[in-house]
Formats: C-alpha cells, structure tokens, sequence
C-alpha cells in the first residue's frame, strides 16, 4: 500500500496500532523514537515490504483513544485503514 | 519494551499465575486475545490444529514470515513467551462434541477464538456445564461481535438456537486484520473482568468498523439452556489462604481462589493450578499431614467432615502449618 501513517504514542496502543498498520501493508510508518527502536525488527520481521521512515509529509496522524489499551489501538489502525483506502471520511464513532 | 509499556507494567501484575485460561483458536483472534492475556499474567492453554500461511499474516501478528509452515501452537507459545515470559500450554486438536472437555481443560474460563460456528456452542455448552465464565467472539468483514455469560444464562443459545446450516466463515469472506485485533481485545477485556469478578452478562455487543458504530444489545433475563446441558450446578467459589511457608509452591500468592463443593476437591483444584503444592499438605495416601491444619470458615476442618467437609460458596480455606522448633 503507497499510504503512510504516523503513529502518535509509545505504550502499548501505539504498539498494537503500528503492529496492525505493518501487517495490514500500510507502506511507511512513522514511529516515535522509544516505540520505533523496540518494534523496527519485529515489524520487519512481520512484513519485510513495510519501511520504518523518519518523516512522510503525506503520512495521516493515528492517534489511539487511550494509550495503554491496545484494543484502542487495534481501534486505531482499523480506522487509518479505513481512511487510507478511501472507504469513509474519519468521524466519531457512536456506541448504543 | 518502550519505558511507557514498563510503566503501564504495574497494573497487569494483579494476574500473574492466578488463572488459567482455554483459548480456542490461534488464528486472528486467538492472536490478540492471547497477548493481552499473557500480558495479563494469565496462564494459557492455547488449542488448534492448523499451521501458520502467507494469508494469515495481516491479520495473525504473531506470527512472521519466519513461522510460515509451523504448527501455529509452536509458534504463538514461542512469541508468548519471548515476549511476555508466558506460561503457555499447547494442545493441539480441533473442537468438537466428542473431544470437547478433553481439549478446553480444567480451566477458570474458556474462549472460543475459533472461525467455527460449530465450537461457539461446544464453548457456550461447556461453560454452562462447569458453570464457568466463557468468551465468545466472531468477525466477519467490517463486522465484529463479542459475547460473555458467567456459567449461567442468558448464554448464546439465548441469542442463536443453533447454528445455521450455512455461515459464511472469515476465510471465506475475508476480514480486515485490525477489526480482528479489535474484536480479539475486546474479548480479551470481558475475560479479564470476568476473572477479576465482573458479573455483568447477558449482553452481546455488536461492531460496525465501516460505519463507525458499536451496540450493545442487552438479552432478557433467564435461559432454559443451563438445566438441559448442565447436569451440576455451578460450584462454589473458595478462597485458599496460602501461609507464607508455602507460597513458594503457588507463584508467590497469598490467596488462590478455586471451586468446588468439599475441601478434597479444592486441594485438587489447588493441585491442578499449582502442581506439586498438594504433597506438602497431604500424604501418599491422601490424608492432611500431622502438621498441616486446614480450617474452613475458622473452624479446624477435623472437627468437621474431614476432607469431606461440605463448603458454601464464598467459603475460606485457611491453611495454617504447625511451628517447628523451640520456645525460644
């Protein structure tokens, strides 16, 4: 996949997103330092297609509800994916 | 581990080695649900019988293109314990009526994580018959669902009878890899509230990741399910109270909690959980050692009924060794 996505955070729901977005395909991920020195070869070893990268100007901000739930961060990465294949314009969920 | 995740360390230690837990499936809920257990503290008791594919890795992040062909058992204990320094038993095997409560084990709450209609129910049943918490989840394109009863109604035959003659499965009408990750958190938090006491059942909650909507759909009190696959009531909750001296032997606890109906049955649960712990309390022939007293609810259990001692539900089991050595 060409998107990129920047995934805002270093627990665990950023972990659960970044691992997520790197197993969907998402191209380039852009890690916060902490997060991105524990996780690179791990997601290489997940998918060796997806690239670690210090900057992408037309990454999109993934930013989990909480930061150590990583259901929010599955949550998370579901939505950017949701975004980067252009099915749906990002809005609030509704829970009932 | 990032120094965030240290931090965020010290409110999943409560767990650690106090439960166990059957997770049927290792495939894409399976995956997530066993990470947050393991990373919960939760003993895990993983059953499938399929290997890792290339198609399972978008969603399956457990496992690597390194684990491609492996057993998926193999793999995710593996990873579990790399990660998490899990304590993880493999049982490899698929579900069904005739293997049923061989497979899922004696354990304190079961999760079906499997793509099989079929194992929903086999699940649900067991739960009713042992009265024990069960899981339940399924995902299906941008769709989620995730269930729980606590041993008893309303329980997913509540909600469907019986499985439908034809279910589209996940591997046949695909599913985007984070919606499983969500859905397998999700039940992974309904089976840790569920171990730490939560009662609040009887609700199925329903996922739309396209439309950006959740449900919860709360089912009529009641089931008539419980007394035609449930033979036994559920068993009462009994709180062991582990003396200093022997907490060695039970991960370091000062209390573990079991069912059952007699005091026998709850040293064999403790024995179950804690292999080895039982011959430091009883002998070669079964009976309490001479210097091991045993009181249910404050009263010396030789005054009572022995082993045979009948205990209610909430009952503590007080274990109290005799003092060796002199007055001074």
């Amino acid at each position: 996949m060409a998107g990129a996505a920047r995934v805002i955070g270093c627990g665990r729901a950023a972990e659960e997103c970044a691992t997520y977005l790197a197993a969907a395909g998402v191209g380039r991920l852009v890690l916060e330092a902490p997060l991105r020195e524990a996780l690179e070869g791990r997601l290489a070893e997940l998918n060796p297609d997806v690239r670690v990268v210090d900057g992408a100007l037309d990454a999109i901000d993934v930013l989990p509800e909480s930061a150590t739930s990583r259901a929010d961060g599955a949550r998370a990465a579901l939505d950017a994916l949701v975004v980067l294949c252009g099915a749906t314009s990002p809005g609030p969920w509704r829970w009932t | 581990m990032t120094a965030a995740m240290q931090r965020e360390d010290r409110s999943v230690e409560s767990l650690r080695g106090a439960r166990r837990v059957a997770v049927i499936g290792a495939g894409g809920l399976g995956n997530p649900v066993a990470v947050a257990l393991a990373e919960a503290g939760v003993a895990l008791r993983l059953v499938d019988d399929d290997r890792v594919e290339l198609s399972n890795l978008p969603r399956q992040v457990l496992f690597t293109t390194a684990d491609l062909g492996r057993p998926k058992l193999e793999a995710a204990r593996d990873a579990l314990v790399q990660r998490f320094g899990a304590e993880v038993e493999c049982v490899t095997g698929r579900l069904d009526a005739t293997n049923r409560d061989a497979l899922i084990g004696e354990v304190d709450l079961a999760i079906d994580a499997t793509d099989d209609p079929a194992a929903r129910f086999l699940v649900n049943d067991w739960g009713l018959a042992k009265g024990r918490p069960v899981v339940i989840g399924g995902v299906h394109r941008f769709l989620g669902m995730v269930f729980a009863h606590a041993g008893h109604g309303p329980c997913f035959r509540c909600l469907f009878e019986e499985e439908g003659p034809e279910v589209e499965t996940c591997a046949a009408g695909g599913v985007l890899g984070p919606m499983a990750g969500w859905v397998g958190h999700l039940m992974a938090e309904r089976a840790l509230a569920l171990l730490n006491g939560d009662r609040d059942t009887g609700y199925l909650t329903t996922l739309d990741g396209l439309r950006r909507r959740a449900r919860k759909v709360r089912l009529p009190d009641g089931c008539d399910h419980a007394p035609v696959s449930s033979p036994r009531k559920p068993m009462a909750a009994i709180h062991i109270k582990i003396p200093a001296s022997l907490r060695k032997f039970v991960a370091n606890l000062d209390t573990v909690d079991v069912e059952s109906e007699d005091v026998r049955g709850a040293l064999d649960a403790l024995e179950a959980r804690h292999p080895g712990v039982k011959s430091k309390l009883c002998d070669d022939s079964g009976n309490v050692r001479r210097f091991i007293n045993i009181y249910a609810n404050s009263e010396d259990i030789r005054f009572l009924d022995n082993l045979e001692t009948r205990l209610v539900d909430g009952a503590e089991l007080q274990i109290v060794p005799a003092i060796a050595g002199g007055w001074y």
